[in-house]
C-alpha cells in the first residue's frame, strides 16, 4: 500500500480538485483507492457527494480499528472509497500532541487499511501543523500544486524550508503547476524559471479551465463528466507520472 | 461493493415491472445495459471448485476468481498473453498467478461452460444524488454449440455499498411489502450452466471412492474395485491422448498399478488363467507409459533443479531440459500411435467384458465366495507383518535396494487399505493412513532421489564429447547429482524416526482390533510371546 498526499500551505491552488481527480484515475487503473479527506472544509467529500457519520470521535478514529473502518464510504465509482471529512478533524493536532511519537502516528493509522487498499490519497489541510507533519512523514509521495505566481513560489519555498528544519526528506516531494493561464506572461516566465531551477517540478501543467471549476456543480471527478477535455487529459498525464514515481 | 441478496424471478417482464414499481418509492437512475460473455474454467479434477472458486474469463474484464457461494470477485487480472491460458504460469504475474499456482499446481484448466449475462444496472440515490445501492436485473443464458442460447435464470440482485449497508434493509422491506422474497439458497450462475450441460462438480476425482459391504463375496468386491480403476483409466484416456497436462497420464498409470496390485494380491477370486492373462496385459499398459511418465517427472522438476544450481551452471541444465523436451515429443508420438493401435483397444475391451461377465466359473476359485471382510483382514494383516519384518531390520548400513523393496510393500499395503477402507471405521483408517503416509513420503522421496541420480548418471555417461556444449552440460549434471546425494542422505536420517510412528501402542491396538492379533505389530508380537511364557 502506498500513501500519496496532496498538500499546500496555501488554499485555493487546486489541491482538492487534484486529490479527487487523481483518486478517480487511480481507481480506474484498478488500484483499490481510499481518499482521506483530512481538510475540515470537506471539499473532497462534497465533490463525491458523501457526508460523514454524525458520531465522530477523532481519538477512536486514530486507533484504526473497527470504528475507523466503519467511517469509510464507497463512492459511486468502482475501487474508490472515501474517508469523509469531519469538523472534528480540526482537533487532530491537540490529540496528536498528547501522544507519544506524535509526529509519526498517522502512518500507523493508515497502515491499518493496508489490506483493503493499494493506494491511499490524503487531501491534506492547508496549514503547517502537527497533522501536516504527520502527513508528510506518512507519505511515500507528497504532491504540491503550485500556481505560477511570485507569491505561490514563495510559499513553495517556505514548505521546502520547513522540511529542512524538521529533517523530513524533500526527495519524496514533487510539485506541479496548477491553474496555469498560458496567455499570462508572468505564468509562462515563472514556469520556465522554476522548471529550470528546481528538479522537483513535474513537467505536467494543469490549466486554469472552467471544466475544472464546474466540478462543484457536477460533483463528479473531471474525467467522469468531461473525459475528452484538455484538463482531463492533463490530469491523466499527472496520474501517469505520479504512478510511475510510486511504482519505483 | 458486495452482493447482498438474489431474487429469482420467473421471467424478465416480472423484473421490469418490479423496477417500475420501485421507481415510485426510490429515486433510481439506470446505467447503460451491458452484455458480458463469460467462459468458466476448472481443472479436470475440480481443484478450483474444491477451494470455493470459479475461474471466469469475462470479455475485456480479464480473468476473475469468483467465489462459488457469493459470486464475489476474490482476485482479478488482465487478459493473459496467451489466448487460452492453461497453466498457472500462462497467467500474468502477480497475486492472481500465485493463487492459481497454489491451487492448480501442475494441472491445466479446461473450459466448462460459456454463458452470456445481460445486466441492467440501476443506482438508488439519496438526496445528494449519491448512489447508496445498486440493483442489477440479470438474465443469464447458456451458449450452446448448436441452436439458440438457453435461458438459465432471471434475477434481481441487490448490491450494497460500503458505508451504506443499512439501505439494503430499507429496500428489502419495500420488496417484502411487494411480496418479493429472496432465494433461500442462491446458486451461482455457473452452477446453473453446469447443470444445463449435465456436468457435475467432482464427477472426476483421482481418489478411490469404493463402498463395500463386509458380507459381500470377495469376488463381487474385487469386481467393484477393478471397475473403479477401470473407470479412472477410461476417464483419463482422452486427456492423456490430447496431452493436456501430465496428470491424466499419471492418474491413468496409478489406476493401472492398482489393477495389477489387486490382481496379484487378492488371490483365488478369479480363475488363475484369466488373472495371469490380464496381469500380462496391464503390465504391458504400464510399460507403454513408463518412458513418458519418467520424462514428465523430470520436466516438472525443472524449476527445482534450477534452484539447486548456482546461476552460472543453469545454462548447462537448460540444455539438458531441451534434450528432454525433444525426447518427450518423440515419445508422445510413439505413445499415441500405440494407444490408437489394436492391442491397447483389445485389452481395454476384453477387460471390460470380463468385468461385465457374471458367469465366470467358480471352480478353482477358493476365495471367490468368502466374505470380503475375511479376505481384507487376512491380506492387510499379512502385509503389515511383512512390513514390520523388513522395516525393523533396516539401519544406516542397509543397502538402498532393501529400502526400495520396503517401499513397494508399502505401496501394496496402501492400495489394500484404499480398496477396503469402507469396511472399517473411518476414524481408525484415517489414523493408520496418516501415519503410513508420512513413512511412505520418506521412502518415496528416497526412491525418487535414487532414480533421479541413476538417470542423471546414465545421461552423463552418454553425453557425446563431440557435442560443442558438452562441458557446460556435464558440469551442470555433475553438480546436480551431488546435490541430490546430499538431499538423499538427509532424507535417510529421518527413516527410523518416522518408522517408529507405526510402532506405538495406539497403532498396535487399532491393528489388533481390526486385523487380528496374529503378530501384526511388533508390540503385540512381544506381548503375546510374554503371555505364552506366563
Amino acid at each position: 500500500m502506498k500513501v500519496l498526499s496532496i498538500y499546500n500551505i496555501k488554499g485555493g491552488v487546486g489541491k482538492t480538485a487534484s486529490a479527487v481527480n487523481l483518486s478517480y484515475l487511480a481507481s480506474q487503473d484498478g488500484l483499490r483507492t481510499l481518499l482521506c479527506d483530512f481538510d475540515p472544509q470537506g471539499a473532497s467529500s462534497y465533490y463525491l457527494r458523501i457526508k460523514s457519520g454524525n458520531k465522530m470521535k477523532p481519538a477512536k478514529l486514530l486507533k484504526g480499528g473497527n470504528f475507523a473502518h466503519k467511517q469509510i464510504k464507497e463512492s459511486d465509482y468502482p475501487n474508490l472509497d472515501l474517508l469523509p471529512a469531519h469538523l472534528a478533524y480540526r482537533n487532530f493536532d491537540l490529540l496528536l500532541d498528547k501522544q507519544k511519537r506524535s509526529n509519526r502516528r498517522l502512518r500507523e493509522f493508515l497502515d491499518s487499511f493496508s489490506e483493503d487498499y493499494d493506494l491511499i490519497i490524503v487531501d491534506a489541510p492547508p496549514n503547517i501543523t502537527l497533522l501536516s507533519e504527520n502527513i508528510f512523514r506518512a507519505s511515500d509521495l507528497i504532491l504540491i500544486p503550485v500556481i505560477p505566481t511570485t507569491l505561490s513560489i514563495l510559499t513553495y519555498q517556505q514548505i521546502r524550508k520547513f522540511f529542512k528544519k524538521e529533517k523530513i526528506a524533500f526527495n519524496r516531494v514533487r510539485a506541479f503547476f496548477s491553474m496555469v493561464e498560458k496567455r499570462k506572461k508572468l505564468h509562462r516566465e515563472t514556469i520556465e524559471q522554476m522548471q529550470a531551477e528546481d528538479d522537483h517540478f513535474l513537467p505536467v501543467q494543469i490549466p486554469m479551465a472552467s471544466v475544472v471549476e464546474r466540478m462543484g456543480l457536477h460533483r463528479e471527478p473531471v474525467p467522469a463528466y468531461a473525459a475528452s477535455s484538455p484538463a482531463s487529459k492533463t490530469y491523466s498525464e499527472l496520474w501517469k507520472s505520479v504512478s510511475k514515481i510510486l511504482d519505483d | 461493493m458486495k452482493l447482498q441478496e438474489t431474487y429469482i424471478l420467473p421471467d424478465h417482464t416480472v423484473g421490469k415491472n418490479l423496477l417500475a414499481e420501485l421507481k415510485r418509492v426510490y429515486p433510481l437512475k439506470s446505467l447503460t445495459p451491458v452484455s458480458q460473455r463469460q467462459t468458466s474454467f476448472d481443472s479436470f479434477d475440480w481443484r478450483l471448485y474444491q477451494k470455493g472458486y470459479f475461474l471466469i474469463d469475462q470479455d475485456e474484464d480479464g480473468f476473475q476468481l469468483r467465489k462459488t457461494n457469493t459470486d464475489e470477485c476474490w482476485l482479478h487480472t488482465v487478459k493473459a498473453e496467451k489466448d487460452t491460458p492453461q497453466f498457472w504460469w500462462d497467467f500474468p504475474k502477480g497475486k492472481f498467478q500465485k493463487a492459481l499456482k497454489d491451487i492448480l499446481d501442475v494441472r491445466a484448466v479446461l473450459p466448462l461452460a460459456e454463458t452470456i449475462r445481460d445486466l441492467e444496472t440501476y443506482r438508488c440515490l439519496n438526496s445528494d444524488s449519491k448512489t447508496v445501492l445498486r440493483l442489477h436485473l440479470e438474465d443469464v443464458s447458456l451458449v450452446q454449440a448448436e441452436g439458440e442460447n438457453k435461458s438459465l435464470r432471471h434475477a434481481l440482485q441487490i448490491e450494497s455499498l460500503r458505508g451504506y449497508e443499512s439501505e439494503v434493509d430499507r429496500l428489502k422491506e419495500i420488496l417484502d411489502r411487494m411480496g418479493v422474497f429472496p432465494e433461500s439458497r442462491p446458486r451461482h450462475f455457473v452452477m446453473a450452466a453446469l447443470e444445463a450441460i449435465g456436468k457435475r462438480p467432482f464427477d472426476y476425482s483421482s481418489k478411490i471412492d469404493i463402498k463395500l459391504n463386509p458380507l459381500m463375496s470377495s469376488r463381487e468386491a474385487a469386481r467393484i474395485i477393478h471397475r473403479h480403476s477401470f473407470d479412472v483409466m477410461c476417464k483419463n484416456e482422452e486427456g492423456m491422448l490430447a496431452d493436456i497436462d501430465s496428470e491424466f497420464l499419471h492418474d491413468f498409470r496409478v489406476a493401472v498399478r492398482r489393477t495389477r496390485s489387486a490382481l496379484s494380491l487378492v488371490k483365488g477370486v478369479f480363475p488363475q488363467a484369466q488373472v495371469d492373462r490380464f496381469k500380462n496385459d496391464f503390465s504391458y499398459l504400464g510399460r507403454l507409459t513408463n518412458k513418458m511418465r519418467d520424462l514428465d517427472v523430470y520436466l516438472l522438476k525443472r524449476e527445482r533443479y534450477r534452484g539447486m544450481l548456482p546461476g552460472n551452471l543453469r545454462p548447462g541444465l537448460d540444455l539438458f531440459f531441451e534434450d528432454l523436451s525433444t525426447q518427450r515429443t518423440e515419445e508422445y508420438k510413439k505413445f499415441v500411435k500405440n494407444v490408437r493401435n489394436g492391442k491397447y483397444k483389445s485389452i481395454m475391451k476384453a477387460w471390460n467384458s470380463f468385468l461385465e461377465n457374471n458367469n465366470v466359473p467358480i471352480a478353482d476359485c477358493p476365495n471367490a465366495e468368502l466374505p470380503v471382510i475375511n479376505t481384507a483382514q487376512e491380506l492387510i494383516a499379512k502385509r503389515f507383518r511383512k512390513i514390520y519384518r523388513e522395516g525393523l531390520a533396516i539401519n544406516d548400513l542397509t543397502p538402498e535396494e532393501r529400502l526400495h523393496e520396503l517401499r513397494i510393500d508399502f505401496k501394496k499395503l496402501r492400495y489394500l487399505i484404499e480398496f477396503f477402507r469402507s469396511l472399517y471405521p473411518a476414524k481408525d483408517i484415517a489414523f493408520i493412513v496418516k501415519k503410513l503416509r508420512r513413512l511412505q513420503g520418506v521412502l518415496g522421496d528416497l526412491n525418487d532421489l535414487f532414480v533421479q541420480q541413476e538417470t542423471l548418471n546414465q545421461y552423463l555417461s552418454e553425453i557425446s564429447p563431440q557435442r560443442k556444449d558438452a562441458i557446460p552440460l556435464a558440469a551442470s549434471i555433475g553438480v546436480l547429482v551431488s546435490a541430490l546425494q546430499r538431499e538423499k542422505d538427509s532424507v535417510r536420517t529421518h527413516f527410523s524416526e518416522t518408522f517408529s510412528g507405526i510402532c506405538d501402542k495406539k497403532f498396535a491396538a487399532i491393528l489388533e482390533l481390526h486385523f487380528g492379533g496374529k503378530a501384526t505389530s511388533p508390540l503385540t508380537a512381544r506381548s503375546s510371546k510374554k503371555r505364552a511364557i506366563k
